[in-house]
């Protein structure tokens, strides 16, 4: 077991790099990274240059004598977080700064983060809230935002689906077979595309929509519009072009 | 059509493999990759531009074109200086030889509407309604998908 605490100042950043095994970042001490590696790896480097933490396997450390590497870590809240592994869950329960995950195959689990940029071939995301900008880019992982996106969301998957439950900045995803589903979107613009998979987007009352919808062989549903004539509270713009996928605009509650 | 799906799925596939082997391997092998990206999304191109001659030699009357669209290609078919041919009538006597029959239960108020319109269009109501029906049907077979611009106030 490896054990140990770095003092840093202000936005620290934390770099991780292992092959497979687990990461788990927890809420910390201001100033302080306290980092725990459980490992039969020789050479593990856990080091420090300036504000910078350093978690590694050894380049040196052939790679059949390589195994999996637990690492539990303590930080404080906002600290940005770099992260390469091939296959390692991953998961944080403190809101971070800016976090960067390229990852082969292994489940993110994040509660926060100010921008999140993920590459992953099979990998799924789930966080519960991104404050400025997410990038997700997959041929096979999930993307699920459980409860909040703002700013600016960038998808791209292959087969992969896209669930965000409540977005409120710009929302632009790109699937062939994935489906996307928006429970409640109120922000100023979207832009979906699809081969075969469904896309469904719902808005609340109000709501003055823009909207350029294309479906080659798939199904286009609008909803009725309200009789009611009040004044829109909000004007988005929806862009939505698929091959076979169905198209669905719904009215959803106000929250 | 999204070539940045396979490119991704190629890059970490050679990824998990040069990990195998070692740091100093899959970092060598990173930058490659890198420095190698630009040319594998052209080879992808010359790919998809070679699928796309091919079909268009295939297709009767149409052409698929390529469109690039934020650095993806988008495949649009089009017709080649005509339109599309309407759908070949049906064979002489079909009408005859392969009737089939319904019992169609509407509101004596429509039906009403149809005798109407089928006396001032001189058929009998039969021939009106199989017209009609088949015009309708023929109709919705060709615009199958859609396309909308419009705003909405929800």
């Amino acid at each position: 077991m490896i054990h140990k605490t770095f003092s840093v100042d202000g936005s620290a950043d934390l770099e991780i790099r292992i092959e497979s095994g687990r990461i788990e970042i927890m809420p910390g001490a201001a100033g302080v990274i306290d980092v725990k590696v459980d490992t039969k790896m020789n050479n593990f480097i856990v080091d420090q240059t300036g504000n910078s933490v350093l978690v590694s396997s050894d380049k040196s450390t052939s790679w059949w004598s390589r195994g999996t590497a637990s690492v539990l870590v303590e930080v404080p809240e906002g600290t940005d977080v770099n992260i390469g592994v091939a296959s390692a869950r991953v998961s944080s329960a403190v809101p971070l700064g800016k976090v960067n995950v390229r990852s082969a195959s292994g489940h993110i689990d994040l509660v926060s983060a100010e921008t999140i940029a993920v590459k992953t071939a099979s990998g799924d995301l789930d966080v519960e809230k991104v404050e400025r900008s997410l990038r997700f880019t997959s041929a096979a992982g999930d993307l699920r935002v459980t409860k909040r996106a703002s700013g600016s969301v960038k998808a791209s998957t292959a087969s992969g689906d896209v669930h965000i439950e409540h977005a409120d900045g710009s929302l632009q995803t790109s699937t062939a077979s994935g489906d996307v589903y928006i429970s409640y979107f109120e922000g100023r613009e979207a832009s979906f595309k699809a081969m075969s998979g469904d896309i469904d987007i719902n808005v609340p009352p109000r709501t003055k929509v823009s909207l350029d919808a294309s479906v080659m062989s798939g199904k286009l549903r609008l909803p009725d519009t309200p009789a009611r004539k009040e004044p829109p509270l909000r004007h988005m713009t929806v862009n939505a072009k698929t091959v076979s996928g169905d198209f669905t605009l719904s009215l959803t509650d106000p929250r | 059509m999204q070539l940045s799906h396979a490119i991704t799925s190629f890059e970490s596939a050679v990824d998990t493999q040069l990990r195998l082997a070692g740091p100093d391997v899959a970092d060598a092998g990173a930058q490659l990759l890198a420095a190698l990206s630009p040319a594998i999304r052209q080879t992808m191109l010359d790919v998809v531009a070679m699928a796309v001659t091919e079909i268009s030699s295939q297709l009767d009357g149409q052409v698929v074109d390529i469109k690039l669209v934020d650095g993806e290609p988008d495949l649009v078919v089009r017709a080649e200086g005509r339109p599309v041919p309407p759908p070949p009538p049906p064979p002489p006597g079909a009408e005859e030889s392969d009737e089939a029959r319904i019992t169609l239960r509407l509101p004596s108020y429509l039906k009403d509407i149809i005798t109407a319109a089928a006396e001032s269009s001189g058929d009998s109501v039969n021939s009106y309604v199989v017209d009609v029906l088949g015009t309708s049907a023929r109709k919705s077979k060709r615009s199958s998908g859609a396309h909308t611009r419009t705003t909405l106030e929800l």
